[in-house]
């Protein structure tokens, strides 16, 4: 029997598709090589103030501008990539593995794996993740303080969403029925789990339930951070000595509430001197702390569209 | 797998929950180095103190100090040497990195029971809302169970709040299957608003000589323009597919942002909440929100003040409800159930005989539903921490952020708690619908066997 050759139209949408997807991939790759890479850069301390350059802005130092100590703000972007990148990787490792367990013990057909899967599920899905972490920060010694214990906490967490996902995704494909139906055909058990149901099917989960966890940790970091910068108070997730992405943002945040009361009262020109032109303006490093948080939700999304499903 | 296995899971974790939380806790917190006495009251503070905490919060139990004695150890509240103890014949005070493997082994064995003397007991005090006194930081003097009923209230009004755009949107994916939906529709949002300005009328009422009542009608009338306007859309039938764009690229903000939109518009538009007042800790005022001017002038000024802010917690509620992709799963994931249920075969046969899709689909629905509601609602009690502290909302995630940064044990074991008691009842609750939807589905139709076409197609 011959197979029906596929049609001039359909070829031309796979051909697309396949084109959109290396696309997204490249962006995805090309974005996680470059925070990689700043991460490795990153210094071990800010440098020296340096007052002339107070609140300076791109065009004065570039390419971010400086702080209102008149440091660059390129040591910033380093170090807050060097807090983040490892921890966030990290986690969307765990959770990678942890739904690959899930998917593969579904199609295993092991049942007292699958039930203590879902008691874990359970237990760990049935706790509001943010109280779960202060509660981590609280445990982990003043030494110790990192954003990895929480990264862990926060995948561990996680996880659950991302299990049910691919339990799900393994049980439409057929579950048992499925490794059966290809062990029949001669295929080797190793062969099975990690080519055709991990490689061919659940990548796609995997791959979105980590990139999503990625970006998550990232904005947890900056979010306690933030918290704790604003409120004038200890930071939990890296030593006193390193900036994180959150610094730009804070320093930034009360520029736009500034050029906001302006622009009510005073008008526009008034508005941009106090925000962007003015020696006391900030607003560029608010532009660049919103700038790097949208890398990171590029990324993850670009690894998303790679992993989508055929 | 038995459909009566996940609910018995869910069941026996939501009995777990308050039990499991703290036991971890305390359990880390006894194996960190030091003990949870001398942390609270460090060397050079005067032992009989140290000893009064230890009596106070059952740190140690009855036993420990005869087995530590046993190996020439001094008792737990001795933790710096004390010439006079041992003029009196008590055992030397040895450090931990001097103690032999014998008086390791006993002094960790001692450890274990007064962490377990002390779960039991904090455990027995809890049920009754006793939690002791805050003893580090900042709630050194004040009752733990104060702190909370006062933060309470505010984290209770933000998630409802929060919760407002999440129904909306699982209400408006579910209305495409729903009869006379531009009708239904038109009423739910007439009934969103009339909520929202019942809500302002109460903040209004309780604090009408502060010069608000302009302001609320304007804040107001924003408010019911936009719910208007996303109400006319749902009827429409414009909002469903074509916005998802919008929607999914709208949740992918984090919380933190959209509360510094919203703490940055408070403070440009409205210089902070102007509505904003004081509720001082202990008093009869359990329920902030309806606390008198009155009351507040005869209180005593060295009082401990909880701050309710009604525009932050409403609109802060909105923002924590649309962040993090909250309110845009709802709608997705609604849909997504219904679409894919609709499909299936039984839905087809019913309607061609005549029956509604809905009330076919739903019964098969709600443990899903049900479900998907119970993480949401998870989702947003985390993200009120983040909201709580943006916004400067005397929250439980405040008061347990607060203590986590001046390690305040009692208070997070406290505020821990109170999370977990909101999570076992989420849990708990989901475990009875699943388990009612399933006996509702599963019970055999009553069909008179007179009646029964088989047997009649027999006897003809």
């Amino acid at each position: 029997m011959s197979e029906t050759p596929p049609s001039a139209s359909s070829t031309i949408i796979r051909r697309a598709e396949s084109s959109w997807t290396r696309g997204w991939l490249v962006i995805g790759a090309a974005l996680f090589a470059a925070f990689v890479l700043t991460a490795w850069l990153a210094p071990e301390r800010l440098p020296d103030a340096n007052r002339e350059l107070f609140w300076a802005k791109p065009w004065e130092v570039f390419p971010f501008g400086a702080d209102g100590s008149g440091r660059s703000y390129v040591p910033y972007v380093l170090q807050g990539a060097s807090i983040v990148m490892g921890p966030s990787v990290l986690a969307g490792v765990i959770v990678m593995v942890l739904s690959a367990v899930a998917g593969l013990a579904r199609c295993a057909n092991v049942g007292w794996l699958d039930t203590a899967l879902q008691i874990f599920s359970e237990i760990a899905g049935a706790l509001p993740r943010m109280v779960v972490i202060l509660v981590v920060a609280f445990i982990v010694p003043k030494e110790w303080v990192s954003l990895y214990p929480l990264a862990i906490a926060w995948a561990l967490l996680a996880a659950p969403g991302a299990m049910d996902e691919a339990a799900a995704a393994a049980g439409r494909l057929g579950g048992a029925r499925f490794v059966e139906a290809l062990r029949a055909h001669g295929f080797s058990v190793t062969r099975i789990y990690l080519y055709h149901v991990t490689w061919l099917n659940l990548r796609s989960v995997l791959m979105r339930q980590a990139a999503e966890i990625l970006m998550q940790v990232v904005f947890l970091e900056i979010a306690l951070s933030y918290l704790a910068d604003f409120k004038q108070q200890k930071a939990l997730t890296r030593q006193e000595m390193i900036e994180s992405w959150a610094g730009p943002l804070n320093d930034g945040f009360r520029s736009a509430i500034t050029f906001g009361e302006t622009l009510g009262s005073k008008g526009i020109s008034a508005a941009i001197e106090a925000g962007i032109t003015g020696p006391d303006a900030r607003l560029h490093a608010l532009f660049l702390g919103l700038g790097l948080v949208a890398a990171v939700a590029i990324m993850a999304q670009a690894f998303r569209m790679a992993a989508r499903e055929r | 797998m038995n459909w009566w296995v996940r609910p018995l899971v869910r069941l026996m974790a939501a009995l777990a929950l308050p039990i499991l939380v703290p036991a971890i806790i305390t359990l880390v917190v006894w194996t960190l180095p030091g003990t949870l006495a001398s942390t609270i009251c460090p060397p050079g503070c005067a032992r009989e103190a140290r000893e009064g905490i230890v009596a106070e919060y059952h740190l140690q139990s009855p036993y420990s100090d005869g087995i530590r004695a046993s190996v020439g150890l001094a008792p737990l509240s001795a933790v710096e040497r004390d010439q006079e103890a041992e003029a009196r014949g008590e055992p030397q005070y040895v450090p931990e990195e001097d103690m032999t493997t014998e008086q390791y082994l006993y002094a960790s064995g001692s450890a274990s029971l007064d962490a377990g003397y002390f779960l039991l007991n904090w455990l027995a005090n809890a049920v009754t809302l006793d939690f002791g006194r805050g003893k580090v930081g900042t709630y050194t003097a004040f009752q733990i169970h104060e702190l909370v009923f006062a933060a309470l209230p505010n984290t209770l009004l933000l998630i409802g709040a929060a919760l407002i755009p999440v129904f909306g949107g699982m209400l408006i994916s579910a209305s495409t299957w729903i009869p006379h939906r531009k009708t239904l529709m038109t009423a739910l949002w007439s009934g969103s608003l009339g909520g929202v300005l019942i809500l302002y009328g109460l903040v209004a009422w309780a604090f009408g000589q502060i010069d608000g009542p302009p302001l609320v009608v304007l804040v107001t009338v924003g408010v019911a323009t936009i719910v208007l306007l996303f109400a006319i859309l749902s009827a429409a039938g414009w909002l469903p597919v074509q916005n998802d764009g919008l929607l999914i690229g709208l949740g992918i903000i984090p919380a933190v942002f959209l509360a510094l939109f919203v703490y940055a518009v408070l403070q440009i538009f409205l210089g902070g909440d102007p509505l904003a007042f004081d509720v001082p800790l202990g008093g009869d005022e359990f329920w902030g929100l309806f606390y008198s001017a009155e009351a507040l002038a005869n209180t005593e000024p060295t009082t401990m003040w909880c701050r309710v802010q009604p525009m932050a917690l409403i609109y802060g509620g909105i923002a924590l409800g649309v962040a993090d992709g909250a309110t845009s799963s709802a709608v997705l994931g609604t849909r997504n159930l219904f679409e894919s249920e609709v499909k299936q075969r039984y839905i087809g046969i019913a309607v061609l005989r005549g029956e509604s899709v809905l009330g076919n689909a739903l019964p098969n629905l709600l443990p899903a539903f049900i479900g998907q509601l119970r993480g949401r609602v998870l989702h947003l009690v985390s993200g009120t921490v983040i909201v709580e502290l943006v916004l400067q909302i005397d929250g439980l995630g405040d008061l347990l952020w607060n203590s986590t940064l001046d390690k305040a044990t009692f208070v997070i074991l406290a505020a821990a708690w109170g999370f977990s008691l909101i999570s076992a009842l989420l849990l708990l609750l989901q475990a009875l619908s699943e388990i009612g939807v399933a006996l509702l589905v599963r019970r055999a139709p009553s069909v008179p066997m007179d009646d029964a076409p088989l047997e009649q197609a027999e006897a003809a």
